[in-house]
């Protein structure tokens, strides 16, 4: 659709998101937790916390859930019960025409609205998105996707572990947003760009009312972003340096946790397990991540990837070589979280520039 | 801190120069200038990169039990005095021998919360370092090669008000059913990453129980059963073993208090066996030992 720009204060952006709730819609936003700030959902627009730059995980959990049910079956007597999350679901046109959800203990149809997401979370949704439907088309992801509605705040100021801009995104990115906030005016600034931004604006006349619509040229232009440096250098220093001595020498303070993998964003690896009894079970896929040692230990006993070295070096071949190759984009939104959270200090930005800076070395590195 | 780097850098430049160690691990300026960080250094011409201050916060004693460090032979380690203990279990376990670790030993007054660090928090007192700081009974190490003293006045605290992991008397006090809700909401947050195990210097099983699967001991689900169990049977593990360095609490990104587990299990230990661990490197762990004379008769 075409984008439409609309001003609103920050009184009625807040009628907004309390009308959205009273529309039994299920709201997430940045919500204080002990200090820290979490995706969570919220019961009225005060309950968020939009002072902070960033959540401390992504939302990914509301597409790719920590632990998805893909069925679930129990079994009494000669009677045996099986939970299709998809059972309502045309898996060709992704639509449920019946109109109601499958009796499941989780609704993956469960409509979901975002308030409060920055430009890199938002970014996220699609990168995902080419990944769970390059091949096989995944219900799960889409149908969750489908019925995520993201209304996202623009940045002010990064901080020194952002690079969104570096990875082609910007503090003022729309991509991946249906509404995007940029504070000013009376209260925002607001650009909507999909349909289902328009859905959520004209979800009843008053939320209509809210929004007051302007012209283009008035809604504030994005600042003039500049790279620190050349993702692409980086990309061709990874197109050379396989065997590079660098990510043996580097990730040696790397533990192996997952902990850059599960707040990543844009991170989307599981496993499939199957877990209960005779009587009662369910086939579930859980987050998985290539940090671990036993990820790609083969039953053999071999292990194609047997240091950390090799574990990291193929989390920055994925993120900004391989996934690069094939969809022409990269698989981080340079939100910093890795390295904000990393428990041994390892900073992925610090990183990439680093390897960019060595683009046209060939061996070993250092 | 400038005398305590250069005596730091001095003790490492001898030990590789004169090859007494190939490997050379400590703390170095990290991604901000709150943040220290692991460096491992092996060419005597870097050790200028060593330093200290209240920012160190990480346990560098995990990196022992690495495979590519372990290549290295022989190494020594900057340690304070809780990672220092952890060294200490390393060897009591056989997982280390005390001949091919050279411990560089530093009097620590405390370190600061790292999450008030990242807010900008800089002055070490009582009420920004870690619990464990404030439970600290090894400021100066008992075990190293090497002590480097500190340059810096240790920070008083004010009065008997301050309880360390206050909030384990509490717990004591509730009801089974209240303590199960509490833990429950606790682990319901965690995300299984694994953190916790990760970097603790004492999870060192090349296989760890949540990877077996013939048969499958703990669940693999992130959800309420499967992180209950994981989280329980670590906690047995360390049992008698943690240290209480507190890695596993300041690397968990959901902040789930697992201190106020491994320290309720470590004071009850303490109670029942008197024992602590990380203190003696001849000791008997207390769960690997079997004595013939043992008060309770189910053992018999």
């Amino acid at each position: 659709m075409e984008e439409k720009y609309y001003e609103i204060s920050s009184e009625n952006i807040k009628k907004f998101v309390n009308n959205l709730i009273e529309q039994h819609n299920e709201v997430i936003a940045p919500k204080d937790k002990d200090g820290d700030t979490f995706y969570d959902k919220i019961n009225n627009f005060e309950d968020a916390d939009l002072n902070i730059l960033l959540p401390k995980l992504s939302f990914k959990e509301y597409l790719l859930p920590k632990t998805e049910t893909l069925f679930e079956y129990s079994i009494s007597g000669s009677n045996i019960n099986i939970c299709d999350p998809l059972e309502n679901i045309d898996v060709n046109t992704n639509t449920n025409n019946s109109g109601k959800a499958a009796d499941c203990s989780d609704n993956i149809s469960q409509k979901r609205i975002i308030f409060g997401s920055r430009p890199c979370d938002a970014g996220a949704g699609p990168i995902m998105e080419k990944v769970f439907n390059w091949d096989y088309k995944d219900e799960f992801f889409n149908e969750r996707f489908k019925n995520l509605y993201l209304i996202s705040i623009a940045c002010d100021k990064p901080d020194n572990y952002c690079f969104c801009t570096e990875v082609q995104l910007s503090p003022e990115s729309s991509y991946g947003s249906d509404i995007l906030l940029k504070k000013g005016g009376s209260g925002y600034y607001a650009k909507v760009i999909t349909e289902k931004g328009m859905e959520l604006i004209n979800s009843n006349s008053e939320n209509t009312s809210l929004f007051k619509e302007i012209s283009k040229d008035k809604f504030p232009a994005d600042k003039d972003w500049k790279a620190a440096f050349d993702i692409k250098k980086t990309q061709s220093f990874l197109d050379k340096n396989f065997t590079s001595n660098f990510f043996q020498e580097k990730f040696l303070s790397c533990i192996g946790c997952g902990v850059c993998t599960y707040t990543c964003p844009t991170c989307h690896c599981f496993d499939i397990q199957d877990e209960g009894t005779n009587e009662k079970g369910k086939r579930i896929r859980n987050w998985d991540s290539c940090q671990f040692g036993i990820f790609t230990l083969h039953t053999s006993g071999h292990n194609p990837r047997v240091t950390q070295g090799d574990r990291y070096r193929q989390r920055l071949m994925h993120k900004f070589k391989i996934y690069n190759e094939k969809f022409n984009k990269y698989l981080c939104v340079g939100c910093g979280r890795c390295s904000r959270n990393c428990p041994e200090d390892i900073d992925l930005k610090e990183i990439t520039a680093e390897l960019s800076l060595m683009e046209n070395s060939n061996k070993q590195a250092e | 801190m400038e005398k305590m780097n250069e005596k730091i850098q001095n003790i490492a430049k001898e030990l590789l120069e004169n090859k007494e160690v190939n490997l050379i691990i400590g703390f170095t300026k990290g991604s901000n200038p709150l943040r220290m960080r692991s460096v491992f250094i092996t060419d005597p011409k870097d050790v200028s990169k060593l330093s200290f201050n209240s920012h160190c916060v990480q346990d560098l004693a995990v990196f022992l039990k690495k495979p590519e460090v372990k290549k290295f032979g022989k190494i020594g380690i900057v340690v304070k005095g809780c990672d220092e203990k952890a060294v200490n279990t390393l060897i009591q376990e056989y997982q280390l021998s005390r001949d091919n670790i050279k411990i560089i030993g530093l009097e620590c007054h405390g370190v600061i919360k790292q999450n008030l660090a990242d807010k900008g928090e800089n002055s070490l007192n009582q009420s920004t370092v870690y619990d464990k700081c404030l439970a600290c009974e090894v400021h100066t190490p008992t075990l190293y090669d090497y002590l480097v003293e500190s340059d810096e006045q240790a920070f008083e605290i004010n009065g008997n008000s301050i309880k360390p992991y206050a909030k384990i008397e509490e717990l004591d006090l509730m009801s089974a059913e209240e303590r199960n809700v509490f833990w429950q909401n606790e682990f319901e947050k965690c995300i299984k990453c694994y953190a916790c195990r990760q970097v603790c210097p004492l999870c060192y099983c090349t296989r760890c129980i949540v990877e077996k699967n013939t048969p499958q001991w703990i669940e693999t689900n992130i959800e309420e059963t499967g992180n209950a169990q994981w989280n329980m049977i670590r906690a047995y593990h360390l049992s008698g073993r943690c240290i209480g360095c507190g890695e596993c609490e300041r690397a968990c990104p959901v902040n789930i208090p697992l201190m106020l587990i491994n320290e309720k299990m470590a004071r009850d230990t303490f109670e029942k066996f008197g024992y602590k661990s990380g203190i003696d490197i001849n000791a008997k762990p207390v769960f690997g030992t079997f004595d013939i004379n043992d008060f309770n008769d189910f053992i018999k």
